[in-house]
């Protein structure tokens, strides 16, 4: 029978400089970042000071998480980093986390290439390694710095974004406790709704992908930048979220009577309230923390997740749905039983 | 939803006065019809009409008419 896993520790990192409402202000007006504030919902964004790669912001995770658990480095025979914004082209960005993290050469280590949805998928493989025997413990990291992908006369995504990263310690836990089920989707006709397209092996970087073109609403990018579509996204998540929510309860037999927390993926505030209020969620039952940090990519969901556990929202027992989407278009959502923090 | 309830709930999303649009004002010429009342006009109509209008139905549309159109057969009167 497969074992039961869980998440046993939980650690994060926030970029450690403020792009405040102010600043943004003086950078896009007041009327503009009127509606971004009463929209998406953010006042100040934590982005990561020149020269900190997202793998610095996992690593400090993780060496918090090692210290505050004195965790025996040892028992940790899985590594999975997951960004979008990886240090090298290669090495995975793993590999280089392994040796400054001073693992044992007995373990397994790579990254995963998603965004928004990272977190879960990362989750699903470390959960499925572990329980059909090949891994006992795992070090879930995350970490990017996708502001720095961004044009700064972009108004559709500057104001959106900052940087963070986690560290999670997956492993065993009492039967029925931890994971009771995922669910993972795709829809790749969407790619070019959220994409950087220079950069890469199909449009190298040239003096043409350097040229910054204005967009109808005066939006500035280069082919280096980041794109959102941003009526796309939103389009997607409000038609796709709720069936996924609703398909993942289905295959474990429940309902939303069954979940004590359900935590999305910190995209927009004005985006969640709305999945919020369609998937008739009461308040109490969620929990949202970006408006003084950003959207932070794929690190929101274990961000908000440690929040809510600081909150004291999570309890032993607790039932968490967590369900993130974006980039690729991907999703991916989970249920667990809280098994509490080791 | 009747189309005059449409019509108020569509001002509400541009922010304007309910009656500053009618099913033949052009889009064009709202200088709120920007990409923050995109987002809210699919939100109403999800809501409203249980409809997921797609954002090149939006962008295309030409008319408030286009856009009731598209939202489907929910409208009546």
């Amino acid at each position: 029978m497969p074992l039961s896993t869980g998440i046993l520790a939980l650690d994060y990192t926030l970029g450690s400089e403020s792009l405040t409402h102010e600043q943004l202000e003086e950078r896009f007006g007041v009327e503009a970042m009127k509606k971004v504030l009463s929209g998406a919902g953010i006042r100040n964004r934590q982005v990561a000071a020149p020269g900190v790669c997202g793998s610095d912001l996992a690593y400090d995770s993780a060496k918090r998480l090692i210290e505050r658990t004195a965790l025996d480095l040892h028992s940790i025979d899985l590594l999975i980093h997951c960004t979008q914004s990886p240090d090298y082209f290669l090495p995975t960005t793993a590999c280089v986390l392994h040796d400054r993290l001073g693992l044992k050469k007995e373990c397994a280590a790579f990254d995963i290439n998603l965004g928004c949805s990272q977190y879960i998928y990362a989750l699903s493989v470390a959960h499925s390694m572990i329980s059909s025997g090949i891994a006992s413990r795992a070090l879930v990291l995350t970490g990017d710095t996708m502001t720095r992908t961004i044009n700064p006369m972009d108004r559709a995504v500057a104001p959106l974004m900052g940087d963070g990263g986690s560290a999670s310690l997956v492993g065993i836990v009492p039967e029925g406790e931890g994971f009771a089920g995922f669910e993972l989707g795709t829809d790749g006709s969407g790619h070019p709704y959220l994409m950087i397209p220079a950069g890469g092996f199909r449009k190298p970087l040239s003096a043409e992908t350097a040229v910054e073109v204005a967009d109808a609403e005066g939006n500035v990018r280069s082919p280096r930048n980041l794109y959102m579509s941003g009526t796309a996204i939103f389009h997607f998540a409000i038609s796709t979220v709720p069936k996924v929510v609703q398909s993942i309860l289905a295959k474990n037999a429940m309902t939303m009577d069954d979940i004590d927390l359900v935590l999305f993926h910190q995209a927009n505030q004005y985006m969640l309230d709305y999945l919020v209020k369609k998937l008739k969620i009461p308040a109490e039952k969620t929990h949202f923390y970006l408006a003084d940090i950003g959207n932070t990519s794929g690190s929101t969901m274990p961000i908000v997740l440690a929040d809510a556990l600081r909150c004291g929202k999570v309890r032993k027992g607790s039932r968490i749905l967590m369900v993130s989407f974006g980039v690729g278009l991907s999703w991916a959502a989970t249920i667990m039983k809280w098994s509490g923090l080791a | 939803m009747t189309k005059e309830q449409f019509l108020e709930e569509f001002s509400n999303c541009l922010g304007v006065e309910p009656g500053e649009v009618s099913e033949h004002t052009e889009l064009a010429t709202l200088d709120a019809w920007d990409s923050v009342a995109y987002l809210a006009t699919m939100v109403m109509i999800d809501d409203k009409l249980g409809v997921a209008i797609t954002p090149d139905t939006l962008v295309g549309a030409k008319t408030v008419r286009d856009i009731m159109s598209a939202a489907g057969p929910g409208l009546q009167g």
